[in-house]
């Protein structure tokens, strides 16, 4: 399998402070990796980096190399960045009210993408946002709904379908369960492998749960301070963490988790 | 929108004060039983009688007739400046969240200046520069309102550019002008609206006291404001003068002040009644 996206020596900066520091990173076409750490360290960074998105303010190093199907992505000017960000790669984040306008309804806000990337015509574009939303489990009354009226796993779900509908190559989901309660979490994660067997999209997962990202991935980062402390395979890492901040990780599951209940009872 | 305004008591109220208003503006001068510029000597200062309903001025004008040709100048002259006002407060306000630090520096520099200036001094600045006319003076009176447009639009815009939605599409690819039509203006336009109402009744006391004052406007030509005037000076001959034309821009200054007020309240909009007040006490 030919890699999608590769990630080499990725630094971003702050001015004179490094966020991110020395992140290799390989992605077969329709692989799926998932990325975990605590807050701030570089997992997000990573994410807003491939999608071109860094906020005002920091840049990546310059021996940064993201290569993707390819094409080197670092030093796109934004014109050159659209066809990746927009078509290509699409991308989930936390919150998912928030990246839906209020006041238009979900139905509308998928058609429009459908429109202004995609070309189709109005009654064209309608017709493939009922698709796309039945494709992520959403009755057909949704696309008649405002963001208000829905559940934060439905909004989620209304997002997922959005990132798709322009059939893109890679999915970047940052923290995009982390939100939602547990049983919600389960289902769209499924919905996430789901429509990587159907699509043969490959999958950014980020998450700070190890457990999610076991769930979903074939390959696990864990970063802590911008560095990579570990990679592996989940079952690997979570049988044997080499590094001492993973066990923690790991332990706390064990001791805090759901299983060593059970097996209490 | 409108339906809602329709139910709302005030706003309906108003609505149709302006309405009849505007009729009074368009069809009147068709309507006036008088040439509003004929002088009759035989009838000076006369009080209201069957032949002259609101009796007539001291060069023996039919006031009824005047008061109909200057509801068209005057209602004419307020929407100029609102149109102006509205032309170069609100696009440059849409854009200066929009096109970054620079512009916005820029256009708020300006806009601060704008609020500097004194409206009836620059008012009669820009008609000694440009000429004497009404044109030139809603001109100025449109620039110098528009400071209001622009820092409502950038309020009522501020938060909607930088919220997630808008970043998103603005990111993948939507153009500006589509991000700004589809999700910016709608949130926009309540306060917008709001702040037209309002800043229409504004302009109609600032026509009203520059053609009191006899600026923007030919003498023989009838207005609110400069029948006011020669109203007011033959005081002792005939106390009733001034009633009308001023009951006039009372009724339609207080509609348009009443309509902001329940286009405030339809829409959920903040309210610019406070800054046109303010516009207010400083003409």
């Amino acid at each position: 399998m030919s890699d999608l996206l590769t990630v080499r020596n990725l630094s971003v900066h702050a001015g004179e402070e490094t966020l991110v520091r020395g992140l290799d990173l390989d992605l077969a076409r329709g692989g799926s990796l998932g990325i975990v750490g605590e807050s701030g360290s570089g997992k997000s960074l990573t994410c807003r980096s491939v999608l071109g998105i860094l906020p005002p303010g920091l840049t990546t190093g310059p021996g940064t190399s993201i290569r993707f199907d390819g094409a080197e992505l670092t030093g796109l000017d934004p014109l050159e960045w659209l066809p990746y960000r927009a078509d290509r790669i699409g991308a989930v984040f936390q919150d998912p009210g928030s990246y839906l306008n209020p006041s238009i309804p979900v139905g509308r806000q998928l058609a429009e993408v459908l429109r202004v990337r995609g070309g189709l015509g109005r009654r064209a574009a309608r017709e493939r946002a009922a698709e796309l939303l039945a494709d992520v489990g959403l009755p057909g009354r949704v696309a008649g709904q405002y963001a208000h009226e829905l559940s934060g796993g439905m909004q989620q779900r209304v997002m997922i379908a959005i990132a798709v509908c322009r059939e893109p190559d890679l999915l970047i989901a940052d923290e995009a369960t982390t939100a939602l309660d547990v049983t919600v979490q389960a289902e769209v994660l499924d919905l996430l492998a789901d429509l990587r067997e159907r699509t043969g999209l490959a999958l950014v997962l980020v998450s700070h749960d190890l457990a999610v990202v076991a769930q979903v991935c074939d390959e696990v980062l864990v970063l802590r301070d911008g560095e990579v402390l570990e990679r592996g395979t989940p079952a690997e890492v979570l049988r044997n963490p080499r590094h001492e901040y993973t066990r923690t990780l790991v332990d706390a599951h064990a001791r805090f988790g759901i299983e060593r209940f059970r097996s209490h009872v | 929108m409108l339906r809602s305004l329709l139910r709302h008591r005030l706003g309906a109220g108003c609505l149709a004060v302006l309405a009849l208003v505007v009729l009074l503006a368009v069809f009147g001068p068709l309507l006036a039983p008088y040439d509003p510029l004929a002088q009759d000597g035989t009838a000076l200062l006369q009080a209201p009688s069957a032949a002259h309903l609101l009796g007539t001025d001291n060069l023996g004008r039919d006031v009824l007739s005047r008061l109909l040709a200057g509801s068209t100048l005057s209602l004419l002259a307020a929407l100029e400046a609102v149109a102006v006002g509205l032309v170069i407060g609100v696009v440059p306000g849409l854009l200066s969240v929009y096109l970054g630090r620079p512009f916005e520096w820029v256009t708020l520099r300006i806009m601060d200046a704008f609020v500097t200036l004194p409206f009836l001094v620059f008012a009669v600045a820009m008609t000694a520069l440009l000429g004497n006319g009404l044109t030139q003076a809603m001109l100025a009176v449109g620039i110098l309102i528009s400071p209001a447009f622009y820092r409502v639009t950038r309020a009522a815009a501020f938060p909607v550019a930088s919220a997630p939605y808008v970043e998103a599409a603005r990111l993948s690819g939507a153009p500006a002008l589509f991000v700004l039509r589809r999700h910016v203006w709608p949130k926009v336009a309540p306060a917008v609206a709001v702040s037209t109402a309002s800043l229409l009744g504004a302009s109609l006391v600032i026509v009203s006291s520059l053609t009191f004052l006899g600026i923007g406007i030919r003498p023989p030509a009838p207005t609110w404001g400069g029948m006011l005037a020669t109203n007011l000076e033959y005081l002792f001959a005939r106390p009733t003068g001034p009633l009308v034309p001023a009951l006039l821009i009372i009724v339609t200054v207080g509609a348009c002040n009443g309509l902001a007020d329940a286009l405030r309240d339809v829409t959920g909009a903040p309210s610019l009644l406070s800054s046109a007040r303010k516009g207010l006490a400083r003409v």
